[in-house]
């Protein structure tokens, strides 16, 4: 038995190498002062300074946080409207529905990217800002569905007679009684909707205007010109912000097993 | 307060009859109980006069109006529910507050009529506590109080008292019943257990596969079934087979005995409750008339006021309850005799 938990062990710490040894060379990389990564590794922030006066940057990041806010809140209302409809009701093809929510999950980016830039086109509505949430909203919608859903599993619906029994309207019962039960769920749903819709790449770069960049997009096109440790400072700044969203997520979502 | 009637009723879950033509009237001001067996239909008829479900035929009224296209919100019911459904994301006061909250009454006047109601089911002081800090007992307390703060036209009550441990039930019994007493609301209560629907209500419906069986006072009821189910589910019932002649009953384990009415079918079934027979040693018989039955006592069960014997007669058990008068107990393999009046031997057609 001995031997088994230490086998596990050793598997478990080869899973976190494999995951975070890419991510800890990197930000060890970005406090390195050389720009050829030459090692040993002197101390220095010179990257992170360099990101300070990068305006390209900025904009970047501010499209990205905009787009990511709106496709975020958009999504989320959605989404939390379509699981409520697939617990209060019954109705025909409700099984085809709820399979039919999750394409975005399973088709390859590419190819949903694709297809938007293709069908915006052709009913006008082109590329832009405008385009870019509306597929951000198509991408996150099923995570929000997915999340809020597993909520409601565990939501008990003679609350909802109850506050019916008791006279509260429709809306009433929903805002006051169901939404509120919901929240941990909701507020779940909508950090990952703004984790998936921040780190979007492909949909972001076929349907923005040109001119416009979001961050993983100005990643992208930088390292094409010629990396630079830049990259490593402002990515290091992105795994930040990603692992903070998902502590947030983790705090109201349970990602398998108990808590 | 209001009347409540409910005419013609039906209702099907696909090919299942949950209510099949049920009509009753439930008077105002009264306590109700719906008695029957789980898929009895029960709770259909429950939920079909709060309007949670709509019947497939027939109508209802609640305070001589039809409510059949009135909304659950718009019918001024209140309803306890089996699991009490608290909200947990409120306190006391706001659940019992809800209604009023929904009606626009809110500040003082809010607090004022929860605290009311509060101090009716005995849980003054309680308003800041959350439904999980509550015991079973108290949260159905809580749940009587949020239905009935606004004063509704009828109580809809449904079991409410199942997920309660057996002394706080009796004492909700009792608690239930004094409330409704104070109030004065026209009450229906849905139950499968018998002995809830005798100790608290002023009238019973027993419901069998979606049919109204039989309605009427508890004693009534208890007294007078007028079939074998309600013999058996509404108390305790030995039933007896036996051919009858036109006037007196051959039972099949020995003995002709008189009964009721006179037996109208070649094939019967006699039904005697447990505490309507009396029991004495074969020895010691002292009686001669009346219905009697010749028996060996299998056991007894010595409750310290009242006794249970179980006597084989034939290839029967019959239940015999005795009153704990003499402090004597007859010991197993005692050959006795059983008598009972011809009063309390129902008869009813053997199907």
């Amino acid at each position: 038995m001995i031997f088994l938990k230490w086998i596990s062990r050793i598997y478990l710490i080869c899973i976190l190498l494999f995951l975070y040894v890419p991510i800890l060379v990197m930000i060890a990389l970005s406090f390195n002062e050389s720009q050829l990564y030459r090692i040993p590794i002197e101390w220095s922030t010179r990257w992170y300074e360099a990101l300070a006066s990068n305006s390209k940057l900025h904009s970047a990041t501010l499209n990205s946080l905009t787009v990511a806010l709106l496709s975020t809140c958009l999504s989320t209302l959605m989404g939390t409207a379509v699981a409520l409809a697939f617990f209060r009701h019954d109705f025909r093809a409700k099984r085809l529905l709820q399979v039919m929510i999750f394409p975005p999950i399973t088709i390859p980016w590419l190819i949903i990217g694709t297809a938007m830039l293709v069908f915006f086109f052709w009913v006008g509505i082109g590329r832009g800002l405008h385009a870019m949430i509306l597929g951000h909203v198509a991408l996150s919608l099923p995570y929000v569905v997915i999340v809020v859903s597993a909520r409601l599993k565990s939501f008990d619906s003679a609350l909802e007679d109850a506050a019916k029994s008791l006279g509260a309207s429709y809306w009433q019962t929903t805002f006051w009684v169901t939404v509120p039960w919901l929240m941990p769920g909701i507020i779940a749903a909508a950090l990952f909707a703004f984790a998936v819709s921040l780190d979007q790449f492909v949909i972001s770069y076929f349907l923005a205007a040109p001119g416009f960049t979001t961050l993983p997009v100005e990643i992208y096109t930088a390292i094409r010109k010629g990396f630079t440790p830049e990259i490593n400072a402002i990515s290091t700044l992105v795994i930040f912000l990603s692992m903070l969203l998902l502590l947030g997520v983790s705090r109201f979502y349970r990602f398998g097993g108990r808590n | 307060m209001a009347n409540v009637s409910v005419l013609n009723l039906s209702k099907n879950f696909g090919t299942t009859t949950a209510l099949d033509r049920v009509s009753f009237q439930f008077e105002d001001g009264k306590f109700f109980a719906l008695l029957g067996p789980s898929g009895s239909g029960k709770t259909t008829l429950l939920r079909m006069i709060a309007g949670f479900e709509s019947p497939d035929q027939g109508s209802i009224h609640i305070g001589g109006k039809v409510v059949d296209h009135i909304p659950v919100e718009k019918r001024d019911i209140g309803m306890v529910f089996q699991n009490y459904a608290l909200f947990p994301n409120m306190n006391v006061q706001a659940n019992v507050g809800f209604g009023l909250r929904v009606r626009g009454i809110s500040g003082s006047e809010m607090k004022r009529l929860v605290a009311e109601a509060l101090e009716l089911v005995r849980l003054s002081g309680f308003d800041n506590r959350q439904p999980d800090q509550l015991s079973g007992g108290q949260r159905q307390r809580v749940a009587l109080a949020r239905a009935i703060v606004t004063k509704p036209r009828v109580l809809l009550l449904d079991e409410p008292l199942s997920a309660l441990d057996r002394t706080l039930r009796l004492e909700m019994e009792i608690e239930l019943k004094r409330i409704q007493r104070d109030v004065g609301i026209t009450t229906i209560f849905v139950t499968h257990d018998q002995e809830e629907a005798l100790t608290m209500s002023d009238q019973i419906g027993i419901l069998n596969e979606g049919q109204l069986v039989q309605h009427g006072s508890p004693v009534d009821i208890y007294e007078n079934p007028q079939s074998v189910f309600v013999a058996r589910f509404l108390g305790e019932a030995n039933l007896l087979r036996g051919q009858a002649d036109g006037k007196n009953v051959k039972l099949e384990i020995g003995g002709t005995v008189k009964t009721l009415s006179k037996p109208a079918y070649p094939q019967v079934i006699c039904s005697i409750r447990p505490e309507k027979i009396s029991i004495q040693k074969e020895q010691e018989v002292h009686r001669s008339n009346g219905n009697r039955v010749a028996g060996r006592v299998n056991e007894h069960i010595f409750n310290g006021t009242s006794l249970t014997y179980l006597v084989q007669c034939g290839n029967l058990v019959v239940k015999v309850f005795v009153q704990n008068l003499s402090g004597e107990v007859i010991p197993p393999n005692s050959s006795v005799h059983l008598f009972f009046r011809p009063e309390d031997t129902l008869v009813f057609p053997d199907a």
